[in-house]
C-alpha cells in the first residue's frame, strides 16, 4: 500500500471514530432526556422566573385579515396580563412569507433578552435549528396555529382534522347519508389544508352512500370560491350536498344563485358575512352549521399557557401529547378541539356578541378564557 | 383565399378568437355542458374583470417604452376597499362612490405614471413597487377589517344578469358583459377615430417623432398610466358587487394574467401597436382555461403544470411567428 493511500485513509479512519463516539454521546443524552419526561426537557431550565416577562411574538404574513385580527387578539389579553403585572413588553415581528427573514427576526427577539417567544411559523422545519438556539438561551418557545417538526418546543395547534370531520360530518347527516356530493377544498398544498382534506376523507369513508362527484380548490378565499364553483356548478348538473372550508361557504351560495340553482345541503363558516346571510335567510327556512376557528384562539392559549409556565404552574397531564400523524415522539403536541358550535339555535346570539366585541371584523372571535386556561394547570 | 388564408393566420386578434372557440369546444368534450349558453355567459362574465384589468395594461403597454403595469392588482383593492366604504350597502351613495373610486384610481396610477415618465424609472420596477405600497395603504387604511358592503345595484351590476327573450327562448346575459361590450366599443372609436388614439399610438411607436410633431410625450404616457389606475380601481369596484364584500385579498391574481392577455391578444411589448379585441380574446382563453381545469381533479399542482405548458406553447409559437414574420 503506497503512502498516498495512508494519506487518505487515516483521515477517513480517525473521522469515523469521531461520528461513533459523538453518536453514542449524542443518544446518551436523548435516553436522559426521555427519562425526565419530554416535557419537562422541552422546559429545563425557563421556568419559575419572577414576572413581569417580556414576550416575543414572531409572525409570519400580516396582509390578511386573519392575521390583522389575530395580532389584535393577542394584544387584548396581553394588557389583561399587564394589568396584573405579569408581562412588561410584547414584541412583534411580521416576516411575510419569508422563512429567512423569521429566522433573523426571531434571532433578534432573542437578543432583545425575551422570557417568553411565541412563534406562527412559515416553515415545517427551517426554523427547528434558530428554535434551538433559544431553547440554549433559557427562553420558553411555544408555537401557535401550525404544527412544525421540531420535538424540543410545545406547540399549541387548533385541530383541524376534527374540525373539518365535523363539517363533513353535518352535511352528510343533513344528507340522511345519501346522495351526490361535491368538496371544494382550501389552499392545494398547504399542511393545514392536507390535515383537513384527511379530516373530510376519512369521515367520507364512514358513509358508503355519499358519492363523491369531486373536488376542488377553493383558496379559501371568496371570489376564487364563487368563480370555481361557478365552472363545478355547469359541469354537475345534480349537486345534493356541499362541503366547504371557511371562507368559501358564502362565494359558494352566491354561485349557486347566481347560477339559479337550488342551495344544496352545506355547511357554513364563521365569518360575519356569512352570519348576516344567515341570519336574514333565517326565517325562509336556511339552515347552517359552522364552527369558530377565532384568529387568536391558538396565539392567545400560548401567550396564556405561557406565562403560566413561567410563573411556575404546573401543567396536568394529558394536553400536550406524542402524535403519530405529525411525527412527534415527544409529549410536546396539544391539538385543541374548537369547542364553539353555531348552529340556527345560537347563530343570533353569537352574532350580537361578535357585533358588541368586534364590530365589523370578519372573524368570529372566540378562545379560552382564563378560567379555561387555569383548568389546565395543576 | 391563401392570401385570405394567411391574412387570418398572421392576424393576431383573429388567432386569439380562434384559440377561444377552440378552448370551448375542448371544455365541451371534457366537461358536457360547457358551451351550454348559461356557462358561456358564466366564464365571460368571470372574464369581465381580467378584461377590464387588461384594458389598463393594453393602453400602458401600447404606450410603449417598455410599458407594463404590475400595480394593477393594487389599484383593484384599492377599488374594492374606497367603494365598499363609501357605498356601504346604500344605492344611494353610489355615484359618489364611482367618482372617488375613478378619482382615487386616476391619481394613484398617475404616481407610477409620474416615475416612469418623469424620473425615467423602469415600468416593471416603478409599478412592482407601487403595487406592494398600494397593497400596504389598503392594510394600513383598513387595518385588515373590512369595513362597508356592496349595494343591491352594485350587486345586480356585478352578478346579476338582464333576461331577454327571443320568441319563447329567454336567456340570461350578465350585466358585466353588456358593459363589456360598450366599454370594447368606445375603446375602439377612442382609439382609432380619436386624437387619444393617435398621441397613444404615436409615443408608443415612436416616442421622438411624437415629440417632434409637439406631443407632450411624457405628460401623455404619465396620462395613460392614470388611466389604467383608473380602470383597474373601477374592476375593483364591480368586483365589490360580484362578492358582496370587500376582502383585501382580492385582485393579485389579476396581475401577471393582466399582462399574459396583452401577449395572447398580440400586442407587442415594444409598444406602438394592437388593440384592445386581442386583449379581450386573451382575458376570455386564460378564463375559460382556468374553467375548465377547475372541474377537473387535477390538483393545484396538476393546473398550474397545464397552465404553465399551455402559456409556454403560446408564447414560443407566438415568438416563432413573430421572427418568420
Amino acid at each position: 500500500m503506497s503512502k498516498k493511500w495512508l494519506v487518505v485513509l487515516i483521515p477517513i479512519l480517525l473521522l469515523t471514530f469521531v461520528v461513533i463516539f459523538n453518536g453514542s454521546g449524542g443518544s446518551g443524552d436523548k435516553g436522559a432526556e426521555m427519562e425526565m419526561g419530554a416535557l419537562q426537557a422541552a422546559l429545563e431550565g425557563k421556568l419559575d422566573k419572577e414576572p413581569p416577562y417580556d414576550v416575543g411574538y414572531s409572525n409570519g404574513l400580516i396582509t390578511h385579515s386573519w392575521r390583522t385580527q389575530m395580532i389584535d387578539d393577542i394584544q387584548k389579553d396581553f394588557q389583561l396580563y399587564k394589568g396584573q403585572g405579569l408581562v412588561d413588553k410584547l414584541l412583534i415581528q411580521h416576516s411575510g412569507n419569508e422563512v429567512e427573514l423569521q429566522v433573523t427576526q426571531i434571532r433578534n427577539l432573542i437578543n432583545s433578552g425575551i422570557d417568553l417567544l411565541l412563534i406562527n411559523p412559515n416553515s415545517q422545519s427551517a426554523l427547528n435549528p434558530v428554535i434551538e438556539e433559544a431553547n440554549e438561551r433559557g427562553i420558553l418557545v411555544i408555537i401557535c396555529d401550525q404544527r412544525i417538526t421540531s420535538e424540543d418546543c410545545l406547540q399549541v395547534i387548533p385541530d383541524i382534522y376534527q374540525w373539518q370531520s365535523d363539517v363533513a360530518k353535518y352535511v352528510f347527516d343533513g344528507l340522511g347519508g345519501k346522495g351526490d356530493v361535491f368538496y371544494l377544498s382550501g389552499y392545494d398544498g398547504s399542511p393545514a389544508n392536507t390535515d383537513r382534506d384527511n379530516g373530510f376523507m376519512d369521515t367520507l369513508a364512514q358513509y358508503p352512500d355519499i358519492n363523491l362527484l369531486g373536488k376542488a380548490n377553493g383558496n379559501w378565499d371568496p371570489t376564487t370560491s364563487q368563480q370555481v364553483m361557478a365552472d363545478v356548478l355547469a359541469a354537475f348538473p345534480k349537486i345534493d350536498g356541499l362541503v366547504t372550508h371557511d371562507g368559501e361557504a358564502l362565494g359558494s351560495i352566491r354561485a349557486f344563485e347566481a347560477a339559479g340553482r337550488p342551495l344544496p345541503v352545506m355547511n357554513g363558516e364563521a365569518m360575519r358575512p356569512f352570519f348576516e346571510y344567515w341570519l336574514e335567510h333565517k326565517d325562509q327556512g336556511f339552515e347552517s352549521f359552522a364552527i369558530t376557528n377565532s384568529p387568536g384562539f391558538a396565539s392567545n392559549l400560548c401567550l396564556g399557557i405561557g406565562v403560566r409556565l413561567l410563573q411556575g404552574k404546573q401543567l396536568k397531564d394529558g394536553y400536550f401529547k406524542t402524535d403519530d400523524v405529525a411525527n412527534i415522539t415527544t409529549d410536546t403536541l396539544f391539538l385543541v378541539p374548537l369547542t364553539e358550535y353555531i348552529t340556527n339555535d345560537n347563530v343570533e346570539e353569537i352574532y350580537q356578541r361578535h357585533m358588541n366585541y368586534r364590530g365589523i371584523a370578519d372573524y368570529i372571535d372566540i378562545w379560552y378564557t382564563q378560567e379555561q386556561m387555569d383548568a389546565l394547570f395543576e | 383565399m391563401r392570401g385570405m388564408l394567411k391574412r387570418i393566420v398572421t392576424d393576431r386578434v383573429i388567432v386569439a378568437f380562434i384559440l377561444v372557440v377552440l378552448l370551448f369546444v375542448i371544455g365541451e368534450f371534457i366537461v358536457p355542458g360547457f358551451i351550454a349558453f348559461r356557462h358561456v355567459m358564466t366564464v365571460l362574465q368571470a372574464s369581465f374583470f381580467l378584461g377590464l384589468i387588461s384594458l389598463g395594461q393594453t393602453l400602458v403597454v401600447i404606450s410603449g417604452k417598455e410599458g407594463l403595469d404590475l400595480s394593477v392588482g393594487g389599484m383593484f383593492v384599492i377599488g374594492i376597499v374606497t367603494s365598499a366604504a363609501i357605498v356601504q350597502g346604500s344605492d344611494s351613495n353610489l355615484p359618489l362612490a364611482l367618482i372617488a373610486v375613478i378619482a382615487t384610481g386616476f391619481i394613484l396610477g398617475l404616481v407610477s405614471g409620474f416615475g416612469v415618465s418623469y424620473l425615467n424609472i423602469a415600468p416593471l420596477i416603478m409599478t412592482l413597487a407601487w403595487g406592494i405600497a398600494l397593497r400596504g395603504i389598503a392594510l394600513f387604511t383598513t387595518k385588515g377589517v373590512h369595513y362597508g358592503k356592496a349595494s343591491p345595484i352594485l350587486e345586480t351590476i356585478g352578478l346579476g344578469s338582464v333576461k331577454v327573450s327571443f320568441g319563447s327562448i329567454s336567456v340570461g346575459i350578465p350585466w358585466v358583459v353588456i358593459i363589456w361590450i360598450i366599454i370594447i366599443g368606445l375603446v375602439h372609436f377612442l382609439m382609432t377615430r380619436t386624437r387619444f388614439g393617435k398621441v397613444l399610438y404615436g409615443i408608443g411607436a415612436n416616442n421622438r417623432a411624437a415629440e417632434l410633431s409637439g406631443i407632450r410625450t411624457r405628460f401623455q404616457r404619465m396620462l395613460v398610466y392614470g388611466y389604467s389606475g383608473a380602470l383597474s380601481a373601477i374592476a375593483g369596484m364591480i368586483m365589490l358587487g360580484y362578492v358582496g364584500e370587500p376582502n383585501i385579498n382580492l385582485g393579485y391574481t389579476y396581475v401577471l394574467p393582466s399582462a399574459v392577455a396583452v401577449i395572447i391578444g398580440g400586442i407587442s411589448f415594444g409598444g406602438g401597436a394592437g388593440n384592445y379585441l386581442g386583449t379581450v380574446a386573451g382575458a376570455i382563453f386564460l378564463t375559460t382555461l382556468e374553467s375548465i381545469l377547475a372541474t377537473l381533479q387535477l390538483g393545484e399542482g396538476g393546473r398550474q403544470v397545464v397552465i404553465g405548458i399551455v402559456l409556454l406553447l403560446l408564447l414560443a409559437s407566438y415568438a416563432r411567428g413573430k421572427r418568420e414574420s
